[in-house]
C-alpha cells in the first residue's frame, strides 16, 4: 500500500530530480578543456620562468663639469683583467684590491675612478665594482 | 566463432584525474619556486655577482649583446636609435632610470660608452643587471 503523498510534494520532487540529472550530464563535458588550459599554463610558466637570482648594480659614469677635487683624494683603478688590476699604478690581483683600497683610504683617498682597458670584459668590471662598493668610499665612477 | 568483446564502458574522465593532479602540482611548483625572467633573450649570459638584491623595474631595459650591439624591445638598434630612446625615457621621467642587460663577455668599454650615452641623455640612474653566482 502506497503512503499518502501530497500532490504538491511529488511535483516538487520530480522537478528537483530532473534538475540534478541535467547538472550531472553537463559536468562530464568539462574535463578535457580543463586539462588543455592547465597544460597551457604549465608550458607558459616553464618557458617564461627562471630560477636565477637577479640583482641590479648601479653604475655611475663620470659627469663633465663636476667639482674639481683634490687629485690626492682619487684612486685610479685600471682593470686589464682579473689578475692585472692597477690601483694608482700598483699592480694587484682581484684579491688584493680591497686591501690596497683600505691602505689608500688611510692615506686620504675618498673617491675611486675605475677605468677598464680594451681587454677587460663586463664580468671583470662587475667583479672590481663589487669590491669597491664594499669599501667606505664616497663615490665610485667608471670612465673609458 | 565468437570473439570475446570486453565491455569497456568505463568513464574516460576517471583515468585523467591522477594526470591532472600531477600537472597541477607541477604548475604550482613553477609558480611558487620561480620568477618570471626579466628579459627574454636567451643568448645573453649575465655577469655574475656574489650578492643578489632586487632586480629593478622591468620596463626600461636595453639589452647589449656580447658583440656590443644594442637591442631594444627585440629590435636591434643603432647608436642613434638608442640615444633617441634614452632621450625619450629621460623626457618622460628621468628619475626612473634604465637597466642595462649586458652580456658578461662584452668589452667593458662598450658598457661605459652606453652608460655615458644614457647620462648624456639625462638619465643619471643607470643599473647593470647581474645574476647571483652559483
Amino acid at each position: 500500500m502506497q503512503p499518502f503523498v501530497c500532490p504538491q510534494e511529488t511535483e516538487e520532487r520530480a522537478y528537483r530530480m530532473q534538475l540534478s540529472s541535467f547538472e550531472r550530464r553537463k559536468s562530464t563535458i568539462g574535463l578535457t578543456p580543463l586539462i588543455d588550459v592547465v597544460f597551457l599554463l604549465l608550458i607558459f610558466f616553464m618557458l617564461a620562468s627562471t630560477f636565477l637570482k637577479f640583482s641590479a648594480m648601479p653604475i655611475s659614469g663620470a659627469r663633465g663639469g663636476g667639482q674639481g677635487g683634490n687629485l690626492a683624494e682619487i684612486a685610479i683603478i685600471q682593470v686589464r683583467g682579473l689578475q692585472d688590476i692597477r690601483i694608482n699604478g700598483q699592480q694587484v690581483g682581484l684579491d688584493g684590491v680591497r686591501a690596497q683600497i683600505d691602505d689608500l683610504i688611510g692615506k686620504g683617498v675618498t673617491r675611486a675612478v675605475v677605468q677598464p682597458a680594451k681587454s677587460a670584459q663586463v664580468q671583470d668590471l662587475v667583479k672590481v665594482l663589487e669590491v669597491t662598493k664594499t669599501a667606505p668610499l664616497k663615490s665610485v665612477v667608471v670612465v673609458r | 566463432m565468437r570473439f570475446k568483446v570486453q565491455p569497456q564502458k568505463k568513464d574516460p574522465g576517471e583515468n585523467l584525474i591522477p594526470l591532472i593532479n600531477v600537472i597541477f602540482l607541477m604548475l604550482i611548483f613553477f609558480l611558487a619556486a620561480s620568477t618570471i625572467r626579466p628579459f627574454s633573450d636567451r643568448q645573453i649570459k649575465l655577469a655574475e655577482a656574489v650578492r643578489a638584491g632586487t632586480a629593478g623595474s622591468g620596463l626600461r631595459m636595453a639589452v647589449l649583446r656580447s658583440d656590443g650591439t644594442a637591442v631594444l624591445g627585440g629590435q636591434e638598434v643603432g647608436p642613434e636609435e638608442l640615444q633617441r630612446q634614452f632621450t625619450a625615457w629621460a623626457a618622460d621621467d628621468p628619475d626612473r632610470g634604465v637597466t642595462l642587460v649586458a652580456d658578461r663577455a662584452m668589452p667593458a668599454d662598450r658598457l661605459i660608452e652606453v652608460v655615458t650615452q644614457a647620462n648624456a641623455a639625462g638619465i643619471s640612474n643607470v643599473k647593470l643587471l647581474t645574476q647571483k653566482a652559483r
